[in-house]
């Protein structure tokens, strides 16, 4: 199995991230190089992509509700809200990271055989509690349009 | 013409739709599929000129789903565009030989889709 530092997954999570943002959304997203204790004042959506090979995996996104429905109206060309529009930014969320998913994989190995990906799973948290969903994952942070959101990455389901 | 697009994902079915949209210069009529058996079972019905297939999908994948279109007496042949998060080298190879004519990595654009339809030989007023 090859061995992958949190150094190696943070550069290709950033060129993933920057591919996807900015492809679908027309938005940058730059990464934070300092820690943050993650504490949104709002309700979350954590998006998780399974990983099946080359080895178990899962990607995350954690992401502010106000900022998923801007993205989402960014890559949809329309105004979104949670009252009628919940499902459809989870589809939103759920696409995303499975183009971060699949990016990240072919970045962080390009030489690889083909790799295999599981399907999105998408939820609103409404107390994030200290990011307990997450907390055996390496987050990375990153700013978008003033607010921040989270990528996680942990090996092992 | 007629388009299928099976994704999983109604939102990638609309980008991947406007991408269309922007690169063919006819006509298109499109039929949308949420998985592989729902994909199968329209076309089946009514073939198109062109399916445009996700592979991570449930109930029934896109490999799958190539697959059976390869051993189809009335779809074999059908001009196949993957659009996949998982379309590395290894795995366009693989689908190439299984059938698809154009495997592409997502996040597409209206560019690397019209790209596809050229090799295709698809949706090009001659």
């Amino acid at each position: 199995m090859t061995t992958i530092t949190v150094a190696e997954v943070a550069t290709a999570m950033q060129q993933a991230i920057s591919e996807v943002i900015e492809n679908m959304a027309f938005l940058e997203a730059l990464p934070l190089s300092e820690p943050v204790e993650y504490a949104p004042d709002e309700a979350v959506f954590f998006t998780r992509l399974p990983i099946y090979k080359p080895y178990p995996a899962m990607v995350g996104l954690v992401m502010p509700q106000s900022m998923a429905l801007k993205l989402a109206g960014s890559m949809m060309m329309r105004d979104f809200t949670m009252e009628e529009d919940e499902f459809e930014v989870m589809d939103v969320l759920s696409e995303l990271a499975n183009m971060l998913g699949g990016s990240l994989l072919t970045n962080l190995l390009p030489n690889l055989d083909a790799f295999e990906l599981g399907l999105p799973e998408c939820r609103v948290i409404s107390d994030i509690e200290g990011g307990k969903e997450w907390e055996n994952a390496t987050p990375f942070p990153y700013e978008l349009e003033g607010e921040v959101f989270l990528t996680t990455w942990s090996e092992g389901q | 013409m007629k388009i299928m697009i099976a994704d999983d994902s109604g939102t990638a079915r609309m980008f991947i739709k406007q991408c269309l949209e922007i690169s063919i210069e006819e006509e298109v009529e499109f039929m949308e599929a949420e998985n592989g058996k729902v994909a199968l079972e329209k076309l089946k019905a009514e073939p198109v000129d062109l399916l445009v297939t996700d592979l991570n999908m449930p109930v029934l994948d896109g490999r799958e789903l190539i697959r059976r279109i390869a051993g189809s007496p009335k779809l074999h042949g059908m001009p196949i565009m993957v659009i996949t998060s998982s379309g590395n080298q290894a795995r366009k190879d693989e689908l190439l030989e299984m059938g698809a004519g154009v495997v592409l990595r997502k996040p597409v654009n209206p560019m690397s889709i019209g790209e596809g339809l050229d090799l295709l030989a698809v949706g090009k007023d001659s």
